[in-house]
């Protein structure tokens, strides 16, 4: 009983977790946006620095930049197409470059980043579990309350605009909606994990199936296997957990092209 | 019903797609539109629903800019350009067209009803559920078709709208679309010259210029010759009939 409530945190965490990556993700995979998670990700990284060096809650940092990012990434794709890739790649390094720089000059203490760059899922607490639950709310509302719009300017862009369709909004709503889940995941798992989650079991169920929600669920199922699998192997083995939690996702997703080669 | 004046575009700066194209089209007209591939049909079909900036010219849609005009519109596009393995079904890309003018309002009965009736008289009811992915290109086309007609467009747009069928379905498709006329205004741009020049009211000759003409006038010659960079032999009422050998344009 007492290693239930041990582990309660970890486990409402993972479970919460792959859920909000399995909405997010699969939506990024299909759209093929879900490099951005990258961008949005390394990006915060940027946040994260100057929060330190100014004196501002780390959480909050990250979270302007990700969002600046998610606007400017919606904007380039728009007005730049051409150039995406570059100005992504652009944005990676900045975001990267503006953190190590702060963190350069901060005063005093300097947080061990290594914390935010792997994160340590057996480090969560019911704090985590509660936000995580909020954000689950209200991403799983908006994909609720506008899931024609968000289904038809996801597969035809072009038609939505001749049917007049909100397509900027509908782009800017997935992706600010991507870089909050990215930043309160990141203290949690890390930018590595985070990135991992998001593309790697959506990836592995869109390769099963074309079906959206079965997509969902099955990619939700493949994160917690990934999650917990590699936490257990984790306490087991004496090891971190992020990098078997990667393993394990990736070993999820030769299967699941393996699966289908045969099928 | 659809205007367009001194219309000329250009991908870059030193290459007209379109120099100078004027047309008119009235209700209840059956305009083809025809040309050699890179002629610029599909840039034309693009400007007129607004989907590429106007560099120079003037369109009017039902009197109105395009974006104020093209939710009267029903389109069929080209769709070389989308990703048939998105997670999307059947009834959701055709219930698409019902968002129309309130994007946001609640999905009602009478929507249901509405795609239920569409659907079935394209006879993919019992598609409803099924991904797209997992549908034939002729099943898809009529996914397309059904998507364009649900929200009942005065104006339909229908870019190479035959690519998909076989020869007995493409038949069937034509008397339907003949059915249409007077009720809808339709353009359809199409390599098929022979059928389009056959039931067409007005074919349009597009390379880079446009050509028009009424279906009951002949293109010279030289028209044609000015317009396709190829050979095309004459057969019906004087319309281009068919491309002899490759173009390119």
């Amino acid at each position: 009983m007492d290693s239930l409530i041990f582990w309660a945190p970890t486990i409402s965490v993972a479970v919460l977790a792959s859920i909000l990556v399995a909405l997010i993700g699969v939506l990024a995979v299909a759209r093929k946006t879900s490099y951005m998670a990258g961008s949005i990700a390394h990006s915060a990284f940027g946040g994260l620095g100057i929060a330190f060096a100014i004196g501002i809650s780390p959480l909050l940092g990250a979270g302007i930049f990700a969002v600046l990012t998610a606007i400017l990434v919606v904007w380039i794709k728009q007005k730049f197409k051409a150039y995406e890739d570059i100005l992504l790649n652009g944005i990676w390094a900045f975001g990267m470059a503006i953190g190590i720089l702060a963190l350069h000059v901060t005063q005093g203490y300097v947080p061990d980043l290594f914390a935010y760059l792997f994160g340590n899922i057996l480090l969560t607490d019911f704090y985590d579990a509660t936000y995580l639950s909020v954000t689950l709310v209200i991403v799983s509302c908006f994909f609720y309350r506008f899931y024609d719009l968000i289904q038809t300017v996801s597969f035809d862009e072009d038609y939505a605009k001749v049917l007049n369709l909100p397509t900027l909004g509908v782009s800017l709503g997935l992706m600010l909606a991507m870089a909050t889940v990215t930043v309160l995941l990141l203290k949690i798992m890390g930018m590595i994990l985070v990135v991992c989650l998001i593309a790697i079991p959506a990836a592995a169920a869109l390769h099963l199936t074309h079906r959206l929600g079965k997509a969902i669920s099955l990619s939700i199922l493949f994160s917690l296997i990934a999650v917990l699998g590699g936490t257990g192997l984790a306490i087991l083995l004496d090891l971190p957990p992020t990098p078997l939690i990667v393993f394990l996702s990736l070993i999820i997703l030769g299967l699941a092209f393996l699966i289908k080669s045969k099928s | 019903m659809v205007e367009i004046q001194n219309l000329s575009f250009g991908y870059d700066a030193d290459n007209l797609v379109l120099d100078t194209v004027n047309l008119q089209i009235s209700k209840g007209e059956f305009v083809a539109l025809i040309g050699p591939n890179g002629g610029g049909k599909s840039t034309l079909v693009k400007l007129l629903l607004g989907l590429l900036p106007l560099q120079s010219g003037q369109v009017r849609l039902f009197g109105k800019t395009q974006s104020e005009g093209r939710s009267r519109v029903g389109y069929l596009p080209q769709y070389a350009h989308l990703d048939f393995s998105y997670p999307i079904t059947v009834g959701e890309v055709v219930r698409a067209s019902l968002m129309v003018g309130a994007p946001l309002r609640k999905r009602t009965k009478e929507d249901t009803s509405k795609l239920n009736k569409t659907l079935d008289q394209f006879s993919l009811l019992e598609f409803q559920n099924r991904p797209l992915s997992d549908l034939s290109g002729g099943q898809r086309q009529r996914v397309f078709l059904a998507r364009a007609m649900i929200h009942d467009p005065e104006l339909l747009i229908l870019d190479e709208p035959t690519t998909a069928l076989d020869a007995k379905s493409e038949q069937g498709f034509y008397q339907w679309l003949q059915s249409l006329i007077p009720q809808k205004t339709i353009i359809l741009v199409s390599h098929d010259l022979s059928v389009v020049s056959r039931i067409a009211t007005k074919v349009c000759c597009l390379n880079k210029v446009l050509i028009t003409h009424d279906a009951s006038e002949s293109f010279s010659h030289d028209e044609i010759h000015n317009i396709y960079p190829c050979a095309v032999e004459f057969f019906a009422h004087g319309h281009p009939h068919r491309v002899v050998g490759h173009h390119h344009g």
